[in-house]
């Protein structure tokens, strides 16, 4: 088994103990990606649960109601993007958006949901394979980052229903609910509310980055591959909402939080939302100078979140003090080698400008290395 | 462009500053049994008993010129290499002769970064050598007949250099060195059994026990500090263990030559080889993985 390690936080955060919503934003951004359609015009009204942009396998779906009004370039994950500008009329109005609850659950009618809902991978992986082990994880890597841990918190009542639902309908032996073993408050909660599912365990974890990956996870609990899946908590409720409610995910949870941040939690946002409008709703910043670090201070990326926008993939923003860290030359001590998960050698990347393509992109390496390098930006062939 | 914006609580000078305290025990000990002892024994004169101060002194006095010359910082690979120098010369150093060759090899340095230890103290034994005046032994061991037993050995009589010759120090520096993370623990573990295996098989051969071989406080001291310097040597772990394989097996086989300029004859070598083992062990592991793949 691969030695993972337990990051030191710099500083100690006190989260909201409740998830907040911000679901009214002023305007939303969709993206217009390439090979898509816009279907609709300039000066159009959009329903909420209205298609609005399409090509062959997807659509991209209005989270409010309101109307369109022009096409701006904004940051999506990294990439600069068009987007289709929605001004919320703060009304709601709904198309084609009934909420049928379904009351009984087969295995054509779940796959059948989940393929129509956008959870393709999981989909295809419950029709062709015998699952043995189901995996909910409760678990985040990224430090300062809190969503799955609140979400499998707020939502125990759902999430225990899903996996009872799937566990009986998919016959699969082993259900487990993945939290760390240092998370007090869930494993408190999921003690006393397990017991009503003698099909499903509750299964502590070491806090050690990384174990939040498929893959990590799965050798620590001596899982196989070939007979698991790991789903984390938030994609688990997106799924429990289509498969129960016909409910597509218009929304997402983000995390705002940093030494810079007077209120740190877990927030509730429509996707398309401008980051900026969450921060400034949310919470109240400390200090002049401060960055943005998109999706966590390990794996994310700085960003301007007056250019970006929440999406799917969007973990949450860590807002930090700016200060210059000073490279100091490498000293050979090989922590960076002895530390990688997957025994990429930063050292040799570093040199001969070879990009492996094992590398994960985890940063544990630069986190390690004592001579402050940022060795992930060669690891990610980012030379300059 | 991509960074991480958290970092361990690792620094790169944390095992330098480790390594200055742990010399601070050996320099007490120097200035006792080469300084004062000595005085007291009246075999030197009164500034005579300063030299282990002294050429600590010039080792930090060249670091700080030269620090201040490169812009680099004060604390770093150059002053624990200078201050290693310091303990390790011979006790009868000439002062103005260690203080030139410490300016000449610094100068060089900031060229070729080098490891700089064991170069000063081959080219420090060949001119004691060359002036017939090479020996480990202070002028009250060089006049009197001794026996030493295991004790004396350990509280740091016997062989050495001016202040390193406190054998149960270098136990506990091992010790304490250990616990760092960037200690490259392999490297002493391998030196240590690799030259006690051939000297014991040695022993077992001849049927006489040396105890200058087995309790030589020059390689005793160099295994644990010297051995260590981060920058010339392996960063793998492979490499490490071959790197401290080598230095035992060729400090064992120089001690036939000679058992005190043996042990930085081999850290000479081996420091010059440390990349070479690295792309060596590193090229294995890759085309290991690539066959598993």
């Amino acid at each position: 088994m691969r030695k993972l390690i337990k990051l030191k936080k710099d500083i100690s955060i006190v989260f909201n103990t409740q998830i907040t919503e911000y679901l009214n934003p002023d305007e939303i951004y969709l993206p217009i990606k390439k090979n898509y359609k816009t279907l609709v015009k300039k000066g159009d009204a959009v329903l909420k649960g209205q298609i609005v942009i399409e090509n062959n396998l997807n659509k991209v779906i209005s989270p409010i109601s309101g109307n369109a009004v022009s096409i701006s370039k904004k940051n999506l994950d990294g990439v600069m993007t068009d987007c289709l500008v929605i001004q919320n009329d703060f009304k709601e109005k709904n198309k084609n958006y009934i909420r049928k609850k379904e009351t009984k659950y087969d295995k054509e009618i779940i796959v059948s949901k989940l393929y129509e809902y956008y959870f393709k991978y999981i989909a295809s992986i419950l029709e062709s394979k015998k699952i043995n082990n189901l995996v909910i994880s409760g678990l985040e890597d990224e430090p300062y980052i809190a969503n799955n841990p609140y979400i499998i918190n707020a939502f125990s009542k759902e999430i225990l229903e899903m996996a009872d639902i799937l566990s009986s309908t998919f016959h699969i032996e082993n259900t487990l609910i993945a939290i760390k073993n240092n998370d007090t408050r869930n494993v408190e909660m999921y003690l006393s509310k397990i017991g009503t599912y003698p099909n499903i365990t509750l299964t502590l974890v070491d806090d050690k980055y990384l174990l939040g990956k498929e893959y990590f996870l799965l050798e620590h609990l001596h899982l196989k591959e070939l007979d698991s899946l790991v789903i984390d908590a938030s994609t688990f409720l997106d799924m429990y909402n289509a498969i129960k409610y016909n409910k597509c995910a218009l929304e997402t949870f983000i995390t705002i939080s940093g030494p810079s941040v007077s209120r740190s939690g877990v927030v509730k946002v429509k996707v398309g939302t401008l980051i900026k409008d969450v921060v400034d709703n949310v919470s109240k910043l400390k200090g002049k100078e401060n960055i943005y670090i998109l999706n966590g201070v390990m794996m994310g990326h700085e960003c301007d979140i007056n250019e970006s926008v929440v999406t799917r993939n969007t973990l949450g923003v860590v807002v930090i003090p700016k200060k210059v860290v000073k490279e100091e030359n490498c000293i050979n001590c090989g922590l960076c080698l002895k530390v990688c998960p997957v025994k990429v050698n930063p050292r040799k990347v570093m040199s001969s400008h070879k990009i492996s393509n094992n590398c994960l992109d985890c940063g544990l390496c630069s986190y390690i290395c004592p001579s402050h390098i940022n060795l992930r930006r060669f690891l990610r062939g980012e030379y300059e | 462009m991509s960074r991480v914006y958290l970092h361990s609580d690792h620094h790169h000078n944390t095992l330098n500053k480790v390594m200055i305290l742990l010399m601070l025990p050996f320099i007490c000990w120097g200035f006792y049994k080469n300084g004062i002892k000595l005085y007291l024994a009246e075999y030197i004169s009164l500034l005579e008993m300063f030299k282990p101060i002294l050429l600590v002194l010039i080792s930090v006095l060249v670091t700080w010129v030269f620090s201040k010359i490169n812009h680099e910082k004060f604390i770093g690979y150059l002053l624990v290499s200078n201050l290693l120098i310091s303990l390790i010369v011979m006790p009868n150093i000439n002062l103005l002769g260690y203080l030139i060759l410490m300016i000449i090899l610094n100068f060089f340095y900031k060229k070729w970064k080098f490891n700089i230890v064991p170069i000063f103290m081959i080219i420090a034994i060949a001119i004691a050598i060359l002036i017939k005046d090479y020996h480990f032994f202070n002028v009250l061991e060089n006049s009197v007949e001794h026996s030493y037993s295991l004790l004396d050995y350990l509280i740091g009589k016997g062989y050495g250099g001016i202040s390193n010759t406190c054998l149960v120090v270098s136990l506990i520096s091992l010790g304490v060195l250990s616990f760092n993370v960037m200690y490259k623990k392999q490297i002493p573990l391998m030196a240590f059994s690799s030259y006690y295996l051939f000297a014991l098989i040695t022993i077992f051969v001849t049927g006489t026990t040396n105890q200058d071989l087995l309790l030589n406080n020059n390689v005793i001291f160099a295994f644990v500090f010297l051995s260590n310097i981060s920058i010339y040597t392996p960063y793998s772990r492979g490499g490490r263990y071959i790197y401290g394989l080598l230095l035992g097996v060729l400090t064992f086989a120089f001690s036939f030559i000679d058992i005190n300029l043996g042990v930085y004859l081999s850290l000479g070598i081996v420091s010059f080889l440390s990349p070479l083992i690295d792309r060596f062990i590193v090229g294995k592991t890759e085309n290991n993985l690539v066959e598993m793949l």
